[in-house]
């Protein structure tokens, strides 16, 4: 009996924050990270806190754990135009969590004095299973789609292998083969050889696509930075503070951590 | 041919476009594909010609007398490259295309190719693409196996779960599928409660609906 209680202690650790109670529904604990991205007024500078029971909440999760910081670069991920760096040892992390909590609830369902409580106890713990599998099928799809996306640039250009971890280096270049020989087999032998390239550069245009560093992201700082200095003026960033910016001119600031993209 | 060059071009990615819009795949267009490439080669030997006759001129006279000669071959050249562009494009387009509807399916290739009931897109694609296809269901699969222990990344859907059972109408018949709470017989307008996780894929493959 103590060894399934303990069992059930250290899902509670794992899955959910500390200070929540053991039988909260976790699966509201994403909902609620994420709201303040739909009900914020994110375009003007407004700094009245939001939902300031969460900002609470977020500030009391030290250290956070693994999923948290998943679903943090996930949402990044989506947000971000360009490639951010791979966060493996988080998607491993999770990954040996999810393993480690499903080998529990198997063993605890089968086990005949589980109580109902308990049971419903391993119920939310399964849903919770099921949404980190979730969060990181999408990390990883969102990641594959740039990767296919930008496939001929990241070949090209060593300077964009660092945020890629190793295999996804390999289905890059081995994507980018792929399509180059269906172009060449499909349109390319066809015209005459000076027509044949993929690299050319017509107008200042080049053929190459690759991710737009411009395109306008939403922020919001996780912490006082202080001014920031963008092309046409200058911002006071505040803690908690919404902004819709330029990617290029923020680049540095989400790389470090100072705000994250919503 | 009374028509301009580049028209056929223009209609391909008319053509894309519509596909776009409609969210369909349509036939590849074999005949006009063949006839843009050989519009490209006509071009360049007429860009050929022009410039063998141009180059016999000095710098002065071709300023002087020769502006058509020179006008005509920026002319043909923008043609040409036009169409190479177009071509590119459309290409582009299907496989891209082809791609996502290769992940909506759940990454079921065979079932995409030919084992659908409303026929597979075997006959809507060329050769070269269905290598590409095969290709990148290999690709994709080494792509996933270091996952595969945890989750299938193509099997899930992209809707977050919000709960661990569904209730789920039988659409097609799927037979035996092994279940965690045992083997369970799916049969055409059948209806079960199921664990989520365990008919992912046939709930992205179709052969099961939602019931809310």
């Amino acid at each position: 009996m103590s060894r399934r209680n303990e069992m059930l202690a250290s899902m509670d650790v794992d899955d959910e924050e500390d200070e929540m109670p053991s039988i909260r529904p976790s699966t509201y604990g994403i909902t609620e990270r994420q709201k303040p991205t739909y009900d914020m007024n994110a375009i003007s500078s407004s700094s009245t806190k939001p939902m300031l029971d969460i900002d609470e909440l977020m500030e009391a999760e030290t250290p956070e754990c693994a999923l948290t910081q998943l679903i943090r670069a996930w949402v990044a991920e989506r947000g971000a135009p360009v490639l951010l760096e791979w966060q493996g040892e988080m998607v491993d992390e999770v990954m040996s969590q999810v393993e480690e909590q499903t080998k529990i609830v198997d063993s605890l369902k089968s086990d005949d004095r589980s109580t109902d409580e308990e049971h419903f106890q391993l119920i939310l713990v399964q849903t919770e299973v099921e949404r980190a599998k979730y969060v990181i099928t999408s990390y990883v799809r969102a990641r594959l789609s740039k990767i296919e996306e930008f496939a001929q640039y990241i070949t090209l250009n060593p300077a964009s292998h660092r945020n890629l971890s190793g295999i996804e280096l390999s289905h890059a270049r081995k994507y980018w083969r792929l399509v180059e020989t269906h172009y060449q087999t499909s349109i390319l032998q066809g015209l005459p050889t000076a027509m044949r390239g993929l690299d050319d550069n017509h107008n200042g245009k080049s053929m190459i696509a690759e991710p737009d560093q411009d395109t306008a992201v939403f922020i919001r700082a996780r912490r006082n930075v202080g001014e920031v200095q963008l092309p046409q003026q200058s911002i006071q960033l505040e803690k908690n503070d919404n902004y819709l910016v330029r990617y290029r001119d923020v680049a540095y600031l989400i790389a470090s951590g100072a705000v994250e993209i919503v | 041919m009374s028509q301009n060059y580049t028209d056929t071009a223009h209609r391909l990615i008319h053509q894309s476009k519509r596909s776009q819009l409609t969210n369909t795949l349509y036939k590849y267009d074999d005949a006009s594909i063949r006839e843009i490439t050989r519009e490209c080669r006509y071009l360049n030997t007429q860009i050929n010609q022009s410039i063998d006759t141009l180059s016999n001129l000095t710098e002065q006279s071709l300023l002087d007398s020769d502006k058509p000669s020179l006008a005509q071959l920026t002319i043909l050249t923008l043609c040409a490259q036009r169409n190479k562009r177009c071509l590119l494009a459309y290409h582009y387009h299907r496989l891209t295309k082809l791609a996502s509807m290769y992940w909506q399916s759940g990454g079921a290739l065979a079932y995409l190719l030919n084992e659908h009931d409303a026929g597979g897109i075997r006959d809507d694609i060329s050769p070269s693409e269905l290598d590409f296809m095969r290709s990148y269901s290999q690709l994709v699969t080494q792509y996933k196996s270091p996952f595969l222990d945890v989750v299938d990344i193509t099997s899930t859907s992209l809707e977050p779960p919000k709960d661990l059972h569904v209730s789920v109408r039988v659409v097609r018949d799927a037979g035996l599928i092994e279940t965690q709470g045992g083997p369970v017989d799916f049969r055409i307008g059948q209806r079960f409660m199921v664990r989520r996780s365990d008919v992912e894929r046939l709930l992205v493959q179709g052969y099961l609906e939602q019931v809310d």
